[in-house]
């Protein structure tokens, strides 16, 4: 009965903050720790100035999935979990054409917005259950559904799939 | 066009041999073709390019972190003083430069770096070296000594930078020797499959070529059997129009031969009839039994062309097998004799089917044929006309009609050739029987239209047997056969000596051959003086007198025969006549006539007077012959049908048209003479015309022409009649032509 309860009043609680990353009446809120990722550009809900920034609790928190697959730059099957894209853009208001996706060595990547959108393309922040290092290509690494739709397993998204994130530029 | 054949045929072998190994090379360099695909798309799917390319992109981008974190080591060492920020983004640059390495021992790229020597040692080099750097950067933002550190790290850090370098330039070379061997993997796989549709291509094209040769001689093989089909119809065309032509040429002789013939025949008896020596006399018969055996081989021949032209008609009507049998024995009575022969009728006194449907004159043919056969071929013996009826399954009824004799007989071999055109058993049997040899052959034919069968058994010296079998159909006797004195089939006369009187060409051969067909002999007197010279003469046991005669009228010439002293004074005269009134009735009388016959005259009739006869000389009463008014029905080629089948049936079809065209061509003189005399008011000529034209035209079976003929001689004032009499006249001969 207590867990139900419990049940009810989380979902309760993420339709709320569903809503709330949706309006404009509730800004981001601002993240108690370090953050790891900024989404500027073309956004809604800036948290710092002119852009939204987000902690591992704040990403953690976002509608997301595990994904267990083979990747060219991991051994064996590894599984990835993190917020969905879309979830993220959501939460920073995003909207536009197309994403600058940027790396903490500056390597950028353009991905079209939709990618985001019409893709289960996550932002996984954690590799086999663990936070990623910097040096395990963390903190933040762009995941495309391999697993689910193997045509993607090319080189465009390969190139797309930036990893130690430390940005991502929304683009009208 | 037939030299055409062979090469056409030639061609076509070694074109679909041809095209066979064509086929056959074709699969199998398809089958080639589809492994090459197969393997270049193996190639092509694989991710060996992707790998190098990425791996290049991996090196190069060790190779960039590796000279950021010694250019940003050496710029924090040059400055005063060390940032902690300055420290804490100088620990991530190495924290980058350590996932760059850990990513060339992972993943896809692992493969890569070690496959040749010198990358393998390079990637070892800079491994050790970067993880000998951790100590250097782990915690450097918080330690005390991070100048020492950095100080003591930057040789280290210059070898990473020359080794990851040197990554990046023999992961270059490694790549392009790679591509370069890729690149000539790839030509030379494109060269032989290259190499391959080439071949491909030549065999379709081969292939095609040679089903192209193929069709052609296909065709050229249709177009010489079209060509062969034409050439052969119209050889045979030309075959068929002259047997055509030459079964014409003897109809048309036939028919040109006949006609002087019958007056050679006409002539000859007239010339009988009148006073000649006895030896002329002998010379004429000599002339009249030649003529008649030379029509008889004409109508022989005709009869063939006939059959070889396809135009032999059947005509199937009922037909009285009794009858039938009777009349040829009357037929061949005297030729029997005349040979030694005795001519036996064996048929059961009650025919199971007296009356059955079949040609009659054709039947009749056969018969004859083959009874004065017999009877040529055997003298001093036996000829036996056999009928037998039997009844077959499902009630079908056979006719089994054998003609046997005890002549000379045929072998085997003579037996086989009898039924084929212009054979005889041997030439010499011809010498002394002569013959056309047809008459089997045709009889043959006329069986078979009759959907009979006929044959021979034979013995030599011991006689033949010819049959006749044929399925019969039964049939009741016609309702249109007039009715006459005796109730079915004319029962045979004794001989009796007959002279008829008779001016009319017409009406005299028909009278004729009505006697003829009884088996009379008649002499004949062309009018009424001729008839009183004959009775003069000679002891008739009949007089057969026409009323209306030039010279002397029937009336006038009876009166004279009765009043005169000579053997036939008290002889039956029979009055045949077209007007069938009571006054003439009343005159015949007067005259001492003993009988009264209208004309036309049908042969049951006549039978009935000769019977009668026959029957008064045993002094019975005499029977008042009627005259027969039944009204008969009317067709519309004029004649009356009863009375065609009659003529026919006793005349035969040719000769009944001869008399139907020799009506006309009297009724056409006549209308003349009866044009002429009524012009010029001379009554009396004008109805003895009249008369006799009705009395022709009954005979031959014109009876509207006859009934009209008799309404203008009762009414001579009104025109319209006669008028009606020539368009009628003029319509049936239209009629004829047609």
């Amino acid at each position: 009965m207590k867990i139900l309860v419990n049940a009810l009043l989380l979902a309760g609680a993420v339709a709320l903050s569903t809503t709330a990353a949706g309006s404009n009446a509730f800004a981001l809120d601002k993240p108690a720790g370090e953050p790891v990722l900024t989404i500027s550009g073309h956004i809604t809900q800036a948290n710092a100035d002119k852009s939204a920034t987000f902690d591992l609790a704040m990403l953690e928190k976002l509608d997301g999935r595990k994904a267990t697959m083979e990747t060219p730059w991991t051994t064996g099957q590894t599984e990835f979990s993190g917020p969905y894209l879309r979830a993220v853009l959501a939460a920073a208001g995003a909207s536009g054409r197309k994403l600058i996706v940027k790396a903490l060595n500056d390597y950028a990547s353009e991905i079209p917005f939709d990618d985001a959108e019409k893709l289960d393309t996550i932002l996984a922040v954690r590799m086999n259950g663990a936070e990623m290092s910097v040096r395990e290509k963390g903190p933040v690494f762009l995941i495309y559904p391999f697993d689910k739709d193997r045509s993607l397993y090319n080189e465009k998204y390969f190139s797309r799939s930036v990893w130690q994130i430390k940005e991502i530029e929304v683009v009208e | 066009m037939s030299a055409g054949g062979d090469p056409i045929s030639d061609v076509l072998q070694r074109a679909s041999l041809r095209a066979a190994v064509l086929q056959v090379f074709s699969v199998i360099l398809l089958i080639i073709l589809i492994f090459l695909y197969m393997d270049m798309s193996d190639r092509q799917a694989s991710l060996q390019n992707s790998i190098r390319e990425n791996a290049m992109w991996a090196a190069f981008q060790l190779d960039r972190e590796a000279h950021d974190l010694e250019t940003d080591t050496r710029l924090a060492l040059a400055g005063p003083i060390m940032e902690p920020g300055q420290l804490k983004s100088l620990s991530r640059r190495y924290d980058i430069v350590y996932s760059r390495n850990d990513l060339l021992s992972q993943g896809h790229f692992q493969g890569f770096f070690v496959q040749s020597g010198d990358l393998s040692a390079a990637s070892i080099a800079i491994n050790q070296i970067v993880k000998s750097l951790d100590r250097f950067f782990t915690g450097l933002e918080t330690s005390a000594d991070a100048r020492a550190r950095l100080t003591t790290a930057l040789p280290a850090l210059n070898a990473l930078r020359d080794e990851t370098t040197k990554l990046v330039l023999t992961s270059n070379t490694e790549i392009s020797d790679n591509r370069a061997e890729a690149r000539d993997a790839l030509i030379h796989l494109q060269k032989t499959s290259g190499v391959y549709v080439i071949l491909l291509t030549l065999s379709v094209g081969f292939l095609i070529f040679t089903l192209r040769r193929q069709l052609k001689a296909v065709r050229q093989a249709g177009l010489g059997f079209k060509a062969m089909a034409n050439d052969l119809a119209s050889a045979y065309n030309a075959a068929d129009a002259g047997n055509r032509a030459k079964s014409q040429f003897l109809a048309t002789m036939g028919h040109e031969i006949r006609t002087p013939l019958n007056a050679i025949l006409g002539t000859a008896e007239l010339l009988q009839l009148s006073d000649i020596p006895d030896d002329v006399r002998d010379n004429v018969q000599t002339i009249r039994t030649s003529g008649e055996a030379l029509l008889e081989v004409l109508n022989e021949i005709l009869d063939y062309s006939k059959i070889e032209y396809g135009k032999l008609e059947i005509e199937i009507r009922p037909v009285n097998l009794t009858d039938l049998c009777r009349s040829v024995m009357n037929i061949m009575a005297s030729r029997a004799k005349e040979r030694g022969n005795v001519l036996v009728l064996d048929m059961p006194d009650r025919l199971q089917n007296p009356w059955i449907k079949s040609d009659p004159t054709r039947l009749r043919q056969i018969i004859l044929n083959l009874v004065s056969n017999a009877t040529k071929f055997t003298s001093n013996g036996t000829v036996t006309l056999r009928l037998r009826e039997f009844s077959g399954p499902n009630g079908r009824h056979f006719l089994r009609i054998e003609v046997q004799d005890t002549g000379i007989g045929i072998d085997q071999e003579g037996c086989k050739k009898l039924f084929k055109p212009f054979s005889q058993v041997d030439a010499s049997i011809s010498r002394r029987f002569g013959g056309t040899g047809l008459g089997l052959t045709i009889s043959k034919e006329i069986a078979e239209r009759l959907a009979g069968r006929i044959g021979v058994e034979s013995e030599i010296g011991k006689g033949s047997t010819f049959w006749l079998e044929m399925r019969v159909e039964a049939t009741e006797a016609p309702e249109i056969a007039p009715p006459s004195e005796r109730p079915t089939g004319l029962a045979p006369l004794g001989q009796l000596k007959v002279l008829l009187v008779e001016d009319n060409k017409v009406n005299q051969q028909l009278a004729l051959r009505f006697l003829e067909r009884l088996g009379q002999k008649a002499d004949l007197a062309a009018n009424g003086a001729e008839a009183v010279e004959a009775a003069a003469d000679t002891s008739y046991d009949l007089i057969l007198m026409d009323m209306q005669m030039p010279v002397m009228s029937g009336i006038e010439a009876a009166r004279a025969i009765r009043n005169g002293h000579g053997p036939s004074s008290a002889a039956p005269i029979i009055a045949m006549t077209a007007s069938a009134s009571d006054e003439d009735r009343e005159a015949c009388h007067e005259a001492g006539m003993d009988g009264f016959e209208p004309k036309p005259i049908t042969l049951k009739r006549l039978h009935g007077v000769l019977a009668s006869v026959a029957q008064r000389s045993d002094d019975a009463p005499v029977p008042e012959v009627l005259p027969n008014r039944n009204g008969l029905p009317q067709i519309e080629d004029g004649i009356d049908p009863a009375r065609k089948t009659e003529l026919i049936d006793v005349l035969g079809k040719e000769i009944f048209e001869e008399l139907v065209v020799s009506f006309f061509t009297d009724a056409e003189t006549l209308m003349r003479e009866y044009r002429q005399a009524r012009a010029a008011g001379n009554l009396q000529e004008a109805d003895k015309a009249l008369h006799t034209l009705k009395g022709a035209a009954a005979n031959v079976g014109f009876k509207a022409v006859a009934e009209i003929a008799q309404a203008i001689r009762e009414t001579p004032d009104i025109n319209d009649h006669t008028d009606r009499l020539a368009a009628l006249l003029a319509s049936y001969t239209n009629n004829k032509a047609a």
